[in-house]
């Protein structure tokens, strides 16, 4: 399973946006954000790359508080121009 | 020596006792966990963010609101001038019950001083509610921006029809600010329903919390024109100097109060579970006892003896100073009331008491009925004796 992961504007849409992909049955799960990504001290949640569109869809009322959508290699996020 | 929660009659003030597992869950917040909240990624932290979080949600469940849309502040004071700050224009007219609490009064005095605000009154009935009728004519008459009350009074308990008015400030455009300190907890509460647009609550009273905690709760409308009383650091958008301009993280700068919240939040479950109306219920048949009580006592004035909805709070007038009974109660009995104005002066001005004020009682839902009896027991053996 490649790894991405979606950034959100604060801590409370991260978990926000977690506890829905949860209840609607996704394997989710939280983790730093680099800080080359977002300079705050924050959480970014990492989701399954093929699940990408789904998830987006199922967060589609969260879309303006969502900051950004990357592939995770290792401690690196690559922006990903479409899906955020 | 540890207060007596028997004889403590002040829940107006400060729930006390609270139930174990608010004191379980401190102790656990402090010993396990004490981290921070949106400010880093470790687990202390994160279980700090999944903290703020979850009371947030619980804080909407019970009470209506979205949890999008639901501040953390430290006590229903700085909700009430957060929501006022940001909903009044200049120059605008703001009408308010005649029950106000200084939380209330002094901002909007404030706001009049430096603002340009002009106050209106809203006529209460005999017992200081005020009808939904009354408003409207106050509304149509005068055109405020808003309408700021107290839900239930802390000097008598008398409770506001808060549906009824939020329905007239809905039809009219009127941004309806309700200060739900000594109720939320105690009385059914449903922002959503009842179109409240800011709803300002304390932690440590009927929500069975600690100090220092509290929250506003905002409509879709009001949490638009939300403006920060304080700036500081967020953990959000920390490369700009400037504050973000999304809730929560607009109003909640500088290091949340995540001790606090944990206590309200097992707070907050443990009134979930038992539902606010039983709550209420319990409550009110001690304010019931506690007012058939004094009725019986020659002397007593009761502010509050009334059979409309209310908090399980009563106040009481005597032939004896407010001071000096309740320095003798405490004397003599380890009766623990409050004396004065209970920052309340235009509540006490309403019922013909200011300056000098009542002795309020405020049973809790820990009273036992005995303890009831004891007390107005206690206040008749004093008026008996006085001189």
């Amino acid at each position: 399973m490649t790894a991405c992961a979606l950034v959100f504007r604060s801590v409370h849409d991260v978990l926000k946006a977690e506890a829905r992909l949860k209840e609607l049955g996704y394997a989710v799960r939280l983790i730093p954000t680099p800080k080359q990504v977002n300079p705050d001290c924050g959480l970014a949640l990492q989701i399954a790359c093929d699940e990408m569109a789904a998830v987006v869809a199922a967060l589609d009322d969260m879309r303006p508080r969502m900051t950004g959508a990357y592939r995770v290699d290792g401690a690196a996020f690559e922006k990903l121009e479409a899906a955020g | 020596m540890a207060a007596d929660a028997r004889r403590y009659f002040d829940n107006a003030a400060i729930s006390f006792p609270k139930p174990p597992e608010v004191y379980d869950a401190l102790d656990r917040w402090a010993r396990e966990w004490g981290g921070t909240a949106g400010r880093a990624a470790h687990p202390s932290a994160i279980a700090g963010s999944r903290l703020l979080f979850d009371l947030r949600r619980a804080l909407a469940a019970l009470l209506g609101g979205d949890a999008d849309r639901i501040a953390l502040t430290k006590n229903a004071t700085e909700a009430i001038n957060v929501a006022l700050n940001s909903l009044l224009p200049d120059g605008a007219v703001v009408a308010h019950g005649p029950l106000e609490h200084n939380a209330v009064m002094r901002p909007l005095a404030h706001l009049a001083q430096t603002r340009g605000l002009r106050l209106v009154e809203a006529p209460g009935d005999a017992s200081g509610r005020v009808t939904p009728a009354a408003l409207a004519a106050l509304i149509e008459r005068e055109r405020p921006a808003a309408f700021v009350t107290l839900h239930a009074s802390n000097v008598c308990g008398v409770a506001q029809d808060v549906a009824a008015l939020g329905e007239v400030c809905r039809r009219r455009g009127v941004w309806f600010v309700l200060d739900a300190a000594q109720s939320a907890g105690s009385l059914p509460l449903d922002a959503a329903a009842m179109h409240i647009d800011a709803l300002c609550l304390a932690g440590h009273k009927s929500l069975f919390g600690p100090t220092g905690i509290g929250a506003l709760a905002l409509s879709e409308r009001a949490a638009e024109r939300m403006q920060p009383l304080i700036r500081g650091g967020t953990g959000s958008q920390s490369d700009r100097e400037t504050m973000p301009d999304f809730l929560p993280d607009c109003l909640e700068a500088g290091t949340p109060n995540t001790f606090g919240a944990a206590g309200l939040l097992a707070g907050v479950r443990w009134l979930a579970t038992r539902t606010v109306e039983a709550v209420a219920r319990e409550e009110r048949a001690r304010r019931d006892r506690l007012v058939e009580r004094l009725r019986g006592i020659s002397g007593v004035r009761i502010f509050g003896d009334d059979p409309g909805p209310a908090a399980a709070v009563v106040s009481i007038a005597t032939p004896l100073a407010p001071s000096d009974l309740a320095q003798l109660l405490d004397a003599r009995y380890g009766l623990a009331v409050r004396a004065g104005l209970h920052c309340a002066p235009r509540a006490h001005r309403f019922f013909g008491t200011f300056p000098a004020g009542t002795v309020r009682l405020a049973p809790g839902l820990f009273t036992p009925p005995a303890a009831i009896d004891e007390a107005a027991d206690a206040i008749a053996e004093i008026l008996r004796s006085a001189p």
